[in-house]
C-alpha cells in the first residue's frame, strides 16, 4: 500500500511539469501578446498608444524573447515562489491570487457542503422509495437543476435579490464592508451574501448527485447481502445506511478527485456574473488580455488541485473499497 | 487658447477675486505691511466641516494657510454646494483606471474651459505667455500650492518632470512625445520657485493644448520631495533597500511603481503615500485584489467657489471593480451609483434606465459624443497584394461603395435612428468642419454606384460579380472586432449593400487581438473602427484625417512613416506627404487662425483623397446621475476633453445629502 502510495506520488512531477507545459503554450496561443491586447484596449477607450511605445514595453516585459526562453523563465522563478509580474495588473501576481484563492476555497467548500448534505438523503429518499410520488418530484426537480445553466439561475437570484431583498449587487460584502477588517459584522455582512452562490453552484451539483446516488443504491438494494439483513431482523435503517449506502458511496469517493478543480474552475462564469472576489474573473480576464504569467499561475494551480484531488481519491479507494487491489 | 501669435493667458478672475483684489489693494494703499497675511485674511474660507475638526484638533493647519495666495475660482454649474457624502461609482476588470482619471484625475498646469470651446484656462499656472515665434514659454504658478501632503508645489516639481524625468533615458527611453519639438525635449530654466521657462527647438504652437490635453496631466504628477528618492541621481546610497523591500528588479521599475509616470498607469491609483494636486487621493489603492477602490478629500487643494468655499464639496468617493459591465448596470438600477457614464450609457440601456429612474432615484444626462463616426471602413490603400493595391486604391471603386450604401436605414436597423449620414469628418460642433468631407458621397443612390463602379470595373462574371484587373472576382474581407463598439450590425449590413452592386464583401469577425496582429503587419482588406476625433481633438487625434500612426487602418505603413519621420513604414502618397507638412505646420504656428486655416487645407486634401468610408455620426451619450447629486455639466464624451473630470468633478454635490 505504500509503495502504492509513492508511486503515484512520484508520477505526479512528470504530470506537474507537463501541465505547466500545456499551461503556457494555451496561452501563448493566440495570436499577439499582452501587449497588442493592451494596444486594442487603449485605441477602444480614445488613447491610442504609438508602436514606440509599444516596443517598449515588449521589451520591458520579455515579451521580445522567444517563447521557450519565456517559459522556462516563468518555470524557473515560479520554483523559487516568484509567479511574475501581471501585466495588466501592474503588481506581482502572488499579491493578486492568494486572497483570491482563500476566497475560492471558502466559497467552494461552502457549496461541497450544501450539496452533499442535500444530496446524500434526497438520493437515499428517492432510491429506497423509488416509483413514488416523492421519487417522481425529486427526480424531475433534478432533472430540472440539471438543465438550468448556472449563469442564467445566477442572474435570476441576484435580479430576486435585488427586487425583493434589497440586497446591494454583486461581491460578497456590502460596500461597508468590503474593505473592512475581520470582525464579527463583517462575517454576518459574509454570510448574508455568501448563500446567493453557494446556492447557484450547488443547484446543478445537487441535482447530478441525487440522482448518481439513487441509480447507485438502486443497484445495491436489490442484492442478497441486503436481503439477508433484512432476515436477520435489522431495522430498515440502519441496514440502509450501514451497508448499501456505503458500497454506493464508491463513485463519488473516486471522482473527489475532480471536484476540487471543478469547484475551483466551474465557478468562472458564475463569480463573473456575480463580480465575486474569487479566482474565477481575473482568470477569465487574464485569458482575455493575454496577461500570461497572471492567466498561467491559475492555470497551473488548477491542475495541481486536479493532481492533489486524484492522488487523494485514489488513496481513498484503496482504503476503502476491498475490491480494489493495487498490489499484486 | 492663444489669442494672438506672443499672448498670455490669465485667470479670467471672478466675483470673489476681484473683491479680494479690492481689499488687498485697499490694505496696500494703507501701506501694509505683510501682503500675503492680509490677502489671506481678507477673505473668509471655508472648508468641509471634518476638515474643521483637524484643524480644532490640531492636526491640520487652518484652511488659510493651506490654500493658494490666489486659488482658482471654480463656478459652479448650478449653484454653490454643500459638503459631504460619497461620490459611488464602479469599474469593470483590473485595467480600468483610467475611469479613476476620468473622476478625479486631471490637474494640468492649463485646462480645458468646461464647454470645450477650444480655450484654455489657467489651473495649477497662474499665467502663461509666449514669444512671437512660439518657442519660448514662460509660466508662472499660483503662488503657495501644496501638495497633498502640504510640501509646497513649485518650479523645481516641474523641472523634476521635465529634466529627471522626460529627459532620462533609462526610465522613458522615447522620451516624453508632446513635451518634444523638432525632435528635442523642451528646455526648463528655473527664474524663481514659482516661474520657469520653457524653450522649444523649433515653433511648438500648439504646447498650452498638450498642456491642458489628457498627457499633459503628466508634468504636474511627480512630487519632487517623494518622488525624488527612487532616483539614483538623488538617493545613491538608500535605493537598493527600496527596490528589494518593493520586490522590484531595478530602479526604474520602482520608481514606476511608487510614482507612476504616464497619466493613464495604472500605478497612479496604487500608492497612497504618493502626494498629488487632484481633489481626492487615494485610501483604498486600486491594486490586484481589490473590490472597492476608495478615495478621500485632499485637504490641501487648491480650489474654492466663488464664495470662498474650499473645494471638494463631496468627502469620498468609492468605486467598484466588478466583473462584468451587466453588473454595474444593475446596481444603476438598484440605485447603488451616483454618477457613472464608462460601460453603462450603451444605447441599449436607456429604455432599462427610464424604466428604474424612479425607484433608483437617477436621471440621464445627454452630453455630445465626441466621436465622429460610429463605423468607419477602411480600405488598405497600401495593400501587400498589387492587385488589391490597385483595386483599392481606384477612387471611383470607393465612391460607388459609398453611394451604394443606404445609411439612413442603416441608422435605423444598427442605431435606433440616432445620428446622420457622415463620413470620416469633423462633427457640425468642431472648429474644424468641413461640409465637403463630412458629407460627399453619403447619399444613397444606387445608379451613381454603378456608374463609378462601371468607370472603374465594368466587366462582371456569370453571378454578376464585378471583375477585378487581374480578371479575377473582386472579393475582400473587412475584418471587425465584436467586442468593442456598436459596429458590427453596421459592418454586416455594409456588405449586404455591396454585394448588391457586384461586390463581393465579406464581413470578418476577430479577436482584438488579431486584429491588432493584422493591421500592424499589413495584412488586412479592409477593418472597421470607431472615429475620433470629432470635436476640438481633431487636431491631437487626426487618424482618419491622414496618415498619422499605426492606428490609421487605410494606410499603416505610411502612418508609421510619419510617425517615424521617415525611419520605418513606407513612404506615402504625394498627398499624404503634403498633409504631412500641412500639420507639422500646424504644430508649429501659435496663431489659432492660422492652425484652422492650416486644418482645412489639411481636411480638403481629405476630401479629394476620399481615404475612407464612413457610416454615420454617433447621437449624443449619456450619463446615468443620481437626482440628489447637482452640479453635473452635460459634458462632450471624448478622451482629449476628459469627461467628465473636465468640467469640474469637484463642484458635484449632494442635496439632500445621503
Amino acid at each position: 500500500m505504500l509503495g502504492f502510495i509513492f508511486r503515484r506520488f512520484l508520477w505526479m512531477f512528470p504530470s506537474f511539469f507537463a501541465v505547466t507545459v500545456v499551461a503556457f503554450v494555451i496561452i501563448q496561443l493566440p495570436p499577439g501578446d499582452f501587449v497588442t491586447s493592451y494596444a486594442a484596449d487603449l485605441a477602444t477607450s480614445g488613447s491610442p498608444a504609438d508602436s514606440a511605445t509599444l516596443d517598449a514595453l515588449r521589451l520591458r516585459y520579455g515579451l521580445d524573447q522567444p517563447m521557450v526562453v519565456q517559459y522556462f523563465t516563468w518555470v524557473g522563478n515560479a520554483l523559487k515562489g516568484d509567479l511574475g509580474m501581471s501585466f495588466e495588473y501592474r503588481s506581482p501576481v502572488s499579491d493578486i491570487i492568494w486572497d483570491r484563492l482563500g476566497m475560492t476555497t471558502l466559497v467552494a467548500f461552502c457549496t461541497l457542503a450544501f450539496v452533499w448534505l442535500i444530496a446524500f438523503p434526497v438520493g437515499i429518499y428517492s432510491a429506497v422509495r423509488q416509483y413514488s410520488i416523492g421519487d417522481y418530484v425529486v427526480t424531475f426537480l433534478s432533472f430540472l437543476g440539471m438543465a438550468t445553466p448556472s449563469f442564467l439561475l445566477a442572474l435570476v437570484v441576484m435580479y430576486l435579490s435585488v427586487e425583493f431583498l434589497g440586497y446591494s449587487v454583486g461581491g460578497l460584502f456590502s460596500p461597508d464592508f468590503v474593505n473592512a477588517p475581520w470582525s464579527w459584522a463583517r462575517v454576518v455582512d459574509l454570510v448574508q451574501h455568501l448563500w446567493i452562490p453557494v446556492v447557484v453552484l450547488g443547484v446543478a451539483g445537487i441535482a447530478a448527485l441525487v440522482r448518481i446516488m439513487r441509480a447507485n443504491l438502486l443497484d445495491e438494494l436489490g442484492k442478497p447481502y441486503v436481503e439477508t439483513g433484512r432476515a436477520k431482523g435489522l431495522p430498515e435503517t440502519t441496514l440502509i445506511l450501514r451497508y448499501p449506502t456505503r458500497v454506493a458511496l464508491n463513485p463519488f469517493i473516486s471522482t473527489v478527485g475532480w471536484v476540487l478543480p471543478v469547484l475551483v474552475s466551474g465557478d468562472v462564469i458564475v463569480s463573473s456574473v456575480l463580480s465575486l472576489p474569487t479566482s474565477g474573473p481575473i482568470l477569465i480576464q487574464a485569458l482575455k488580455t493575454q496577461d500570461m504569467y497572471l492567466g498561467g499561475a491559475l492555470i497551473m494551480f488548477q491542475c495541481i488541485l486536479v493532481l492533489i484531488g486524484t492522488l487523494m481519491s485514489d488513496i481513498l479507494l484503496a482504503f476503502v473499497d476491498p475490491r480494489i487491489r493495487y498490489d499484486n | 487658447m492663444m489669442a494672438h501669435a506672443a499672448g498670455t493667458v490669465t485667470d479670467a478672475g471672478r466675483g470673489f477675486r476681484t473683491t479680494r483684489r479690492r481689499a488687498t489693494g485697499l490694505i496696500a494703499a494703507f501701506g501694509a505691511l505683510c501682503l500675503g497675511a492680509t490677502a489671506a485674511s481678507a477673505v473668509e474660507y471655508k472648508q468641509a466641516p471634518m476638515l474643521d475638526e483637524l484643524v480644532k484638533a490640531g492636526t491640520l493647519p487652518p484652511v488659510a494657510e493651506r490654500l493658494p495666495k490666489d486659488p482658482r475660482v471654480v463656478t459652479p454649474v448650478e449653484k454653490v454646494g454643500k459638503y459631504g457624502g460619497t461620490w459611488r461609482s464602479g469599474m469593470v476588470g483590473g485595467s480600468d483606471r483610467n475611469w479613476l482619471f476620468r473622476m478625479a484625475g486631471y490637474e494640468p498646469l492649463l485646462a480645458w474651459d468646461r464647454e470645450w470651446s477650444g480655450k484654455v484656462i489657467p489651473n495649477l499656472a497662474a499665467e502663461i505667455s509666449n514669444s512671437a515665434d512660439a518657442k519660448e514659454y514662460t509660466i508662472k504658478l499660483r503662488q503657495g500650492l501644496k501638495w497633498s501632503d502640504g510640501k509646497p508645489f513649485t518650479s523645481d516639481d516641474i523641472g523634476f518632470f521635465i529634466n529627471d524625468i522626460a529627459g532620462n533615458k533609462e526610465l522613458l527611453a522615447n522620451g516624453v512625445d508632446w513635451m518634444m519639438s523638432g525632435g528635442e525635449l523642451g528646455k526648463f530654466e528655473k527664474i524663481d520657485d514659482t516661474t520657469f521657462k520653457i524653450t522649444f527647438k523649433e515653433p511648438y504652437g500648439v504646447f498650452p493644448q498638450k498642456l491642458a490635453s489628457v498627457y499633459g496631466v503628466q508634468m504636474t504628477m511627480m512630487a519632487k520631495h517623494y518622488c525624488s528618492q527612487f532616483q539614483p541621481t538623488y538617493n545613491k546610497d538608500g535605493l537598493d533597500a527600496l527596490i528589494k523591500e518593493a520586490g522590484v528588479a531595478n530602479w526604474t521599475e520602482l520608481f514606476i511603481k511608487k510614482c507612476a509616470v504616464d497619466t493613464e498607469a495604472n500605478e497612479r491609483w496604487q500608492n497612497p503615500d504618493r502626494p498629488t494636486m487632484e481633489p481626492w487621493v487615494i485610501k483604498d489603492p486600486y491594486i490586484g485584489g481589490a473590490t472597492l477602490v476608495t478615495l478621500k478629500r485632499n485637504p490641501y487643494y487648491f480650489k474654492v467657489d466663488p464664495e470662498g468655499n474650499q473645494l471638494p464639496y463631496i468627502d469620498d468617493l468609492s468605486v467598484s471593480v466588478n466583473a462584468d459591465k451587466q453588473t454595474l448596470v444593475l446596481k444603476v438600477v438598484n440605485g447603488e451609483i451616483d454618477y457613472q457614464d464608462r460601460h453603462v450609457n450603451a444605447n441599449a440601456n436607456r429604455a432599462v434606465f427610464a424604466d428604474a429612474a424612479e425607484k433608483a432615484q437617477i436621471h440621464l444626462s445627454d452630453g455630445p459624443n465626441a466621436d465622429m463616426n460610429t463605423t468607419i471602413i477602411s480600405f488598405n490603400l497600401t495593400h501587400k497584394d498589387p492587385v488589391k493595391r490597385e483595386i483599392f486604391n481606384n477612387k471611383d471603386f470607393r465612391i460607388g461603395l459609398s453611394y451604394a450604401i443606404d445609411r439612413q436605414a442603416i441608422i435605423d436597423a444598427a442605431f435606433v435612428g440616432q445620428g446622420e449620414p457622415w463620413q470620416a469628418a469633423p462633427r457640425k460642433e468642431s472648429p474644424y468642419y468641413n461640409e465637403r468631407l463630412a458629407k460627399q458621397y453619403t447619399e444613397y443612390d444606387v445608379a451613381k454606384a454603378n456608374e463609378h463602379l462601371d468607370k472603374a470595373f465594368p466587366k462582371k462574371d456569370s453571378e454578376g460579380f464585378r471583375l477585378g484587373p487581374d480578371g479575377k472576382r473582386i472579393s475582400f474581407n473587412i475584418m471587425v472586432i465584436p467586442a468593442l463598439g456598436d459596429f458590427l450590425d453596421s459592418t454586416q449590413l455594409t456588405a449586404q449593400y455591396w454585394q448588391a452592386v457586384g461586390v463581393d464583401a465579406k464581413v470578418q469577425t476577430v479577436d482584438r487581438t488579431l486584429f491588432y496582429d493584422r493591421k500592424d503587419s499589413n495584412d488586412h482588406d479592409a477593418a472597421v473602427f470607431l472615429g475620433s476625433g470629432g470635436m476640438g481633438d481633431a487636431l491631437f487625434e487626426p487618424t482618419f484625417y491622414f496618415p498619422f500612426w499605426n492606428e490609421t487602418l487605410f494606410a499603416v505603413p505610411w502612418g508609421n512613416w510619419y510617425a517615424s519621420g521617415g525611419k520605418a513604414g513606407e513612404e506615402p502618397s504625394a498627398a499624404a506627404k503634403k498633409q504631412m507638412d500641412l500639420y507639422r505646420e500646424i504644430l508649429r504656428s501659435a496663431d489659432v487662425a492660422k492652425q484652422n486655416e492650416l486644418m482645412q487645407q489639411l481636411l480638403n486634401i481629405a476630401a479629394d483623397e476620399f481615404y475612407a468610408i464612413g457610416i454615420n455620426s454617433p447621437g449624443p451619450l449619456f450619463a446615468a446621475v443620481k437626482n440628489n447629486l447637482h452640479n453635473v455639466y452635460p459634458r462632450p464624451f471624448a478622451w482629449t476633453y476628459p469627461s467628465p473630470v473636465a468640467s469640474n468633478t469637484e463642484q458635484y454635490y449632494f442635496d439632500p445629502p445621503r
